[in-house]
């Protein structure tokens, strides 16, 4: 399956990139900024992917790729340390790593507690790494077979997961990624050559820009509510030195086996279309805690409770690339930003991306295996500088944010009717917010959008107008097949609270 | 028989979301439906608009009547209206008198969102900020934005 010399062949030519001075820089910016909006709560990681969106198309589209994976990934290291320091996730996915790690800070372990998690991610990420190297070719290769009924089944698959798995509210989740699907309609039908939804606006021709969209439903409600709370005061996290975050030969005896399992966790469910870190995180969490001797000790600082979700988180990252690099399905919001970056440059995922520019596909993947090195030095002798940054006041922050919001969209197309555009989906992503509603499932149908329209028309001209098309053929079958079981699973699931809270309420 | 209430947030989100579905629906058709054989550009948003009033009235009659969630207590409206009016002060000004002005306005009334806004030390900010974007942006990057006219 895997042919040893072709790896070496293909690993030189992504170390020819990966070292270049262009690459290195933008790297190491990536990861940099991806560790100031982890250490920062209340800068979310996709705000920050879709506020430097901007200022990466005028790279080539892997150093472009390069940077915003870099804070996607350097976001989940940095997002620990203020799970750990304040009790407060720095990312949602780094939300389980408070359940032990700020009771090993208040035990006075906050040090050991840090250098167990960006091992942990370290770890996680160069496993996933490996996977992603290992698995993406041959599956570009198997790709070649898919028809346009297998992709359509597949993104359905991938939003259908998505909605169902990471929803606490599965109906509110579908409706998001339907409201995101039409709003990707929006612009010109390039089959009828039809302007939809554009409301005789000169500006929708082309479609709701994407930077636009995401910083109105991301960036800016986020900034709203926190300025609007930021009188309350902030906790000052405690001082961490370097020789405090040396743990001892039992913390190592009782990491490594939940980093491995973690980062095998993580894999799987990153490489799964819909699914992604925070399931995975969950996930790692609850299978630390049901296999450890002693499960009283989770929630009170338990090593195996930092350890294996760090690991778990980071490795899914990295096999996400997976989907998204290989069939163009991404498999949460962040890879659909970032499959939104690469149609931007004219880049379609799949066999012509992974094989046919290896330059691109492995200069990533190097890429990828240095800006985690640069983490580890980021993290472990620079950790002082990161706590210091935690106790910057939001006060100072949020106009900063609207100022680069405004100069990023703006910067674009030199286009201040995009701005336009922010402010309207500010005040509606706003309102989402105050109903729960997720903007996650919405980015996603959004990009999807158009892509699914396509493959569905396309299927549906092949098959002369007959919808069994996508369930006859094998793969496409399969797909919709897991889609059915996932839908069944939620009704089940939901019967089945029906029933509990009805003996609730009969006690 | 148990009761058929519905939790109030859910039945304005589930509102929302049907009013959206609706209104997809009004407007594609407007556009040829085509056959499925031949779809015209109404076919899909057709179906996208028949799904979403069904996932709306999902919110509303399956999550509506199992949610305790309380309706927001508070609208942050004046951290809304600042940021957003922020945004427009800089669509206003970025093309008529250049990016320093832009800068300094917007921060100025961005920072109007906090519940005690602190201007002096906005004030501050956004002279530095509008520094350090010139540099970064039409200097360093060699952006077209003007840094001062007119």
């Amino acid at each position: 399956m895997v042919d040893p010399g072709g790896l070496v062949t293909n690993l030189a030519i992504g170390f020819d990139y990966a070292l270049s001075l262009r690459a290195l820089t933008f790297c190491t910016i990536g990861v940099t900024l991806g560790m100031v909006v982890g250490v920062l709560p209340g800068i979310g990681t996709m705000a920050a992917v879709a506020m430097l969106m901007p200022m990466t198309f005028w790279l080539d589209p892997t150093t472009a790729i390069a940077m915003l994976a870099g804070i996607y990934y350097g976001a989940a290291y940095g997002g620990s340390i203020a799970s750990i320091l304040l009790n407060l996730p720095g990312t949602a996915n780094t939300a389980v790593t408070c359940l032990d790690g700020y009771p090993m800070a208040r035990a006075g372990r906050a040090g050991v507690a840090l250098m167990l998690t960006t091992v942990a991610s370290f770890v996680g990420s160069i496993l996933g790494l490996t996977m992603l190297a290992l698995f993406a070719p041959p599956l570009a290769r198997a790709s070649q077979s898919f028809g346009s009924q297998e992709y359509f089944s597949l993104m359905m698959l991938g939003l259908v997961a998505a909605s169902v798995l990471t929803a606490n509210n599965p109906f509110r989740a579908l409706a998001m990624v339907t409201v995101g699907l039409t709003l990707g309609l929006v612009g010109l039908d390039i089959t009828s050559g039809e302007r939809r939804f554009t409301f005789g606006l000169l500006q929708l021709y082309d479609g709701l820009p994407l930077v636009a969209l995401a910083l109105g439903l991301f960036g800016l409600p986020e900034v709203i509510r926190n300025a609007a709370r930021s009188a309350e005061t902030r906790t000052r996290p405690p001082p961490v030195s370097f020789r405090s975050m040396l743990p001892g030969r039992e913390d190592w005896a009782r990491a490594w086996r939940p980093y491995l399992r973690g980062s095998g966790i993580g894999a799987v469910f990153g490489a799964l279309p819909g699914t992604g870190g925070l399931i995975a995180t969950f996930m790692a969490y609850a299978v630390e805690k049901r296999i450890h001797r002693d499960p009283s000790q989770f929630g009170k600082g338990a090593v195996e409770g930092v350890s294996s979700p760090e690991a778990a988180n980071n490795a899914a990252i990295q096999t996400a690339f997976i989907p998204t690099l290989t069939l163009g399905v991404p498999g949460d919001a962040v890879m659909a930003l970032l499959l939104g970056v690469l149609m931007i440059h004219n880049v379609s995922p799949g066999l012509g991306l992974v094989s046919g520019n290896p330059e691109m596909f492995w200069g990533l993947v190097v890429t990828f295996a240095i800006g985690n090195l640069i983490l580890l030095v980021l993290n472990i002798p620079m950790i002082g500088l990161w706590v210091r940054i935690l106790s910057i006041p939001y006060s100072l922050l949020f106009p900063c944010i609207v100022v680069f919001v405004c100069i990023g969209v703006y910067a674009v197309r030199y286009s201040t009717a995009d701005l336009v555009i922010v402010m309207v989906f500010a005040v509606v992503g706003y309102g989402m917010a105050l109903l729960r509603f997720e903007p996650a499932p919405l980015i996603m149908g959004f990009i999807l959008g158009p892509l699914m329209e396509e493959n569905f028309r396309r299927s549906m001209v092949l098959s002369r107008g007959d919808p069994a098309t996508f369930v006859e053929r094998p793969l496409s079958g399969s797909f919709l097949a897991a889609c059915l079981l996932l839908l069944i699973w939620l009704v089940v699931s939901e019967i089945r609270r029906r029933g509990r809270s009805r003996i609730d309420s009969a006690n | 028989m148990r009761r058929l209430t519905v939790n109030p947030l859910e039945a304005i989100a589930g509102a929302a979301v049907v009013a959206f579905g609706l209104f997809v629906l009004h407007h594609a058709t407007g556009y040829e439906l085509g056959s499925a054989r031949r779809m015209g550009p109404g076919y899909f948003p057709t179906l996208l608009g028949l799904a979403t009033v069904l996932f709306g009235l999902g919110i509303i009659l399956v999550e509506g009547r199992r949610s305790r969630a309380p309706l927001p207590e508070e609208l942050a409206l004046r951290a809304l209206g600042a940021v957003v009016l922020a945004i427009g002060a800089f669509v206003f000004l970025i093309e008529r008198f250049g990016l320093v002005p832009a800068v300094i306005v917007t921060v100025m009334i961005s920072a109007l969102a906090e519940p005690r806004p602190m201007l002096l030390r906005a004030a501050l900010l956004a002279v530095g900020l509008a520094g350090a974007t010139a540099l970064i942006f039409p200097v360093g990057l060699g952006l077209r934005i003007a840094i001062l006219k007119w």
